[in-house]
């Protein structure tokens, strides 16, 4: 009998791609941010409509994941966000594999800001790095307030919150302060926006927020 | 349930250091995950069974050691176990500012094997190999 010593970290191979991912992205200065959330919670309607509002003076672009079907893809591509659709075929989450290979098809220096639209799972794709400089998570009011506190990693990991579908206060379906004040004890560092994206509201600081990235970006190329 | 593609992420690195070190067979592996990683002990041992079938480490036992989450709060140095009364807010001053110190791992600790003719360790190593709590991850 012989026992080795291996310590290593089991993701070790994806951290590593994703580490790839972020030294290009920084070359050509383009930001990314990894969306996630439960399925549905409006990742794929907040880029449209960050589309309507950022892409006269941005170039965008977005790399769509989910288990099946481009329909997702199709949404941003008519939107004017070149998307590249890239399903996992019954997996959870994207890898930074899948996010190295989708990248091949863009042109990195006439980007300014890129998009990873996780497959719909508030568990998973917390676990895996993809090489993005933000992740974000989307909390949509109906979901409950409960889920930053069922659902911590997702939270943790995160460096901005976006609560959606605030429209629906009234619908007596959680209220918009519990939900806020679970996800920030969860993580008291997450940035926090309120969005509506049927309604408008809250988009306008969302696109401050991006553009404000963006330039940060590309100063920090320069210097 | 991507216990899965961890399971098999497990299996490819354990392939790897059984051909470094010579063995045939694995019959243990170790491995540390923190309480906040995501990854569901149950879960990952079911995977495991299967993503190790037709391997050098079919039938091997997966040993898990939980790892609790911990944190550091900056404002008063006080270490704190991360608990869903609190979670990263300091339970002693309240400050938001706090570094996760564990509670995130997802290691492959060490492996347990047979070489070819049952010899003993060609390593030079003697006596407990077995990685202690302070060991750093690479
Ligand atoms: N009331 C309301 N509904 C919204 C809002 N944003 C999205 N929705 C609706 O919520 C549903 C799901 O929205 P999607 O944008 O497809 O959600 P998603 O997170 O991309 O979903 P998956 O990609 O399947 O995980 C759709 O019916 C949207 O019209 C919002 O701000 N308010
Ligand atoms: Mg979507
Ligand atoms: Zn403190």
């Amino acid at each position: 009998m012989k026992e080795v010593k291996v310590l290593t970290k089991v993701l070790k191979a994806n951290d590593m791609i994703a580490a790839e991912i972020r030294s290009l992205l920084d070359l050509h200065a383009v930001p990314c941010l990894n969306l996630m959330s439960s399925p549905g919670a409006g990742k794929t309607t907040l880029l449209e409509k960050t589309a309507k509002l950022l892409s006269g003076s941005l170039s965008l672009a977005a790399i769509e994941g989910d288990v099946a079907t481009s329909l997702d893809g199709e949404r941003l591509n008519a939107v004017g966000i070149p998307t590249v659709q890239v399903n996992t075929g019954g997996g959870c989450h994207l890898d930074a594999t899948m996010i190295k290979d989708a990248l091949q098809n863009f042109d990195l220096d006439k980007t300014d800001l890129l998009f990873i639209e996780n497959v719909g799972n508030l568990i998973c794709p917390s676990t895996f790095d993809l090489g993005e400089h933000v992740r974000v998570v989307l909390l949509s009011l109906p979901e409950g307030e409960d889920k930053p506190l069922k659902y911590p990693a997702m939270f943790l990991n995160s460096s901005v919150l976006v609560l959606s579908k605030v429209d629906m206060v009234g619908w007596n379906v959680g209220t918009l302060a519990a939900s806020r004040a679970n996800a920030l004890k969860v993580n008291p560092r997450l940035k926090v926006f309120e969005v509506s994206s049927t309604e408008g509201t809250g988009l306008k600081e969302w696109a401050d927020y991006l553009r404000a990235l963006v330039v940060e970006k590309k100063r920090g190329k320069r210097d | 349930m991507h216990e899965l593609s961890v399971a098999q992420r497990i299996v490819e690195i354990v392939e790897e250091q059984a051909a470094k070190s010579g063995l045939a067979r694995v019959t243990a592996i170790k491995v540390r995950i923190g309480k906040l990683s995501t990854i569901v002990p149950e879960a990952l041992n079911f995977c495991f069974g299967f993503a190790t079938e037709d391997t050098l480490a079919a039938g091997a036992e997966l040993v898990i050691e939980e790892v609790a989450a911990e944190a550091r709060c900056n404002s008063c140095g006080k270490t704190f176990p991360v608990t869903e009364a609190y979670f990263l807010l300091c339970p002693s001053c309240s400050s938001p500012d706090t570094t996760l110190l564990k509670g995130q791992e997802l290691d492959l600790m060490s492996i347990e094997g047979e070489t070819p003719d049952g010899e003993k360790p060609d390593d030079g190593r003697t006596g407990d190999v077995t990685p202690k709590p302070g060991d750093n991850v690479q």
